[in-house]
């Protein structure tokens, strides 16, 4: 690894943390940061394909109230070092790698969130006295804090890394590789089911269903069946709104006749 | 001081545009204990400057911002124009201190309830998928730059739009709340949301055994790869059913992920032992 390459992982490790906290840009989201760390590593394809296989698995890890996920950023900084770095780790290899560092990360994460708390009280004693400027550097101090729960393991798994990592993963006996090939294919229905869980009532699987049929049977380009989703939605909306219009003025001649 | 309370007072467009600018990093300071409220202080700062040019209402100002605040981030740019609406108007002295904090907290608990499932439930995994999807096509680099694009697009209109009409309608936007608009919006999202959860699992999730068993009797046609991906998305859904319920038993995801990739392994020795 040359010197640069050193800078420009580290620096994109840094603009991860404090992305994955803001949750505005999404750069921290394996299908960004993975390509990026390839194009550090002048491995564009391999960070791309990583990628993509990682964002399927963490895209329903969201962080809602005060609940703090396991961590998508160190999980996908970490694991497209490995994978585009020069341990070159396979696909699956490195989907255990983001694993490891997720849960990991998530630990960080809290550890941090709590070291917020007191540069937010640092803020406190700034807005008591009036030092509108303080408080602003309070807020840019605690972004950067989070910015370092990234770059600073970064670092460290850096220093770490050597050619010997790649022949651990390799030492695993090729059942348990081809065995995690299977896994790791199966381990987004996990991140779906939580988004699914969000959605889901009683009565409105069926939507899930025909989601399913639509696509083995029309086997079209994706953003064609995102638009075709689209039109159901809507013409569910109108047709329900419809419905229940013709239902509450059917309501009316029924007090029509008691008035009668 | 030359601070004339008297005068109507009227934030510029220069100052509400270093609001937005701002906006976007509103969860850097992300803490337990009042979440997003030096965030949010940190978003409005251009707004009490102009406003305000004594220390003691300086203060004020920041003292009141400074109490919890929550919501989606990227709903926050709504109350955010509101805020700047009644922080003009407090300092024309037509409304009174506390009601700038009672309008706060009673938008950011519906908007947060909307955004929630609106952009972590719909829109990021929809266009993720759209770039996870294009990844695989001719031109790869197209996924994530699709991805980086579409949602920043969608995500800073948003903020940039909602923060203009949250300040040009103020305590008004309130009744939006009853509109039909919403109702609609609430009624549509579960039915767009599952639809798309089922196009994404026949879309990515394929058992890579069952197509290369089903290819063997079927052929590789259309029918045989309906029939292929169709065995496919029935194991998923089992399987879908199977987290669903572990879920609802408060299991933590990273477990279930690991117990999954543990029975692969498992069954994946077992085949070969036994085949061997």
């Amino acid at each position: 690894m040359t010197g640069s390459t050193i800078v420009l992982t580290i620096g994109l490790a840094f603009i991860a943390g404090m992305a994955g906290i803001l949750d505005e840009w999404q750069v921290y989201q394996p299908l960004v940061v993975c390509s990026l760390m390839g194009l550090v590593f002048g491995d564009l394809q391999t960070g791309i394909m990583f990628g993509a296989t990682l964002q399927m698995i963490v895209i329903g890890w969201m962080n809602i109230g005060s609940a703090v996920s396991p961590d998508i950023t160190l999980a996908a900084v970490i694991s497209g070092l490995f994978v585009a770095g020069p341990s070159q780790l396979t696909i699956e290899q490195g989907v255990i790698v983001a694993l490891v560092f997720g849960v990991i990360g998530q630990y960080l994460n809290i550890g941090t969130r709590k070291q917020v708390l007191k540069v937010v009280h640092r803020a406190d004693q700034y807005v008591a006295v009036g030092d509108i400027s303080g408080v602003g550097r309070s807020h840019l101090k605690a972004l950067s804090l989070q910015g370092l729960r990234v770059a600073v393991p970064t670092a460290i798994a850096m220093a770490f890394m050597n050619n010997s990592t790649k022949e651990v993963f390799d030492a695993i006996p090729p059942q348990v590789n081809s065995g995690l090939k299977v896994g790791v294919s199966l381990i987004a229905l996990v991140g779906f089911s939580i988004i699914i869980n969000m959605f889901a009532t009683r009565h409105n699987w069926g939507w899930l269903f025909l989601g399913v049929g639509t696509t083995i049977l029309l086997r079209v380009n994706f953003m064609i069946m995102v638009l075709i989703g689209l039109i159901f939605a809507i013409a569910w909306v109108v047709i329900s709104n419809h419905q229940e219009a013709k239902e509450s003025s059917s309501d009316d001649d029924f007090d029509d006749l008691d008035d009668l | 001081m030359g601070y004339d309370a008297s005068k109507k007072k009227q934030i510029s467009k220069k100052t509400r545009f270093y609001v937005f600018l701002r906006s976007s990093l509103e969860q850097g300071s992300w803490n337990f204990e009042r979440m997003h409220n030096l965030g949010f202080t940190y978003s409005v700062i251009p707004v009490i400057k102009q406003l305000y040019p004594d220390h003691d209402h300086i203060t004020r100002a920041l003292k009141r911002h400074m109490t919890f605040f929550n919501t989606t981030p990227i709903m926050q740019s709504f109350i955010a124009g509101v805020i700047i609406n009644l922080e003009e108007r407090y300092a024309s002295k037509q409304i009174t201190e506390p009601q700038i904090n009672q309008i706060k907290t009673a938008m950011m608990g519906p908007l947060a309830s909307i955004g929630d499932p609106l952009w972590w439930g719909i829109t990021r995994p929809v266009i993720a998928a759209c770039g996870a999807a294009l990844c695989y096509s001719a031109v790869p680099v197209a996924g994530p730059l699709f991805f980086f694009i579409a949602w920043n697009i969608l995500r800073v209109s948003f903020r940039a739009i909602t923060q203009v009409v949250g300040y040009h309608e103020g305590v008004k936007v309130i009744s939006i709340f009853n509109t039909g608009f919403l109702k609609n919006l609430t009624k549509g999202m579960p039915v767009f949301g599952m639809f798309m959860m089922g196009c994404i699992i026949a879309t990515f999730v394929k058992i890579t055994g069952v197509v290369g068993f089903t290819d063997q009797i079927t052929g590789s046609g259309y029918l045989g790869s309906v029939l292929a991906s169709s065995i496919s998305a029935l194991v998923a859904l089992l399987l879908l059913f199977i987290c669903l319920r572990l879920l609802k038993k408060r299991i933590r995801p990273i477990w279930i992920i690991t117990g999954i990739l543990i029975v692969s392994i498992v069954i994946e020795f077992g085949i070969k032992i036994f085949v061997m």
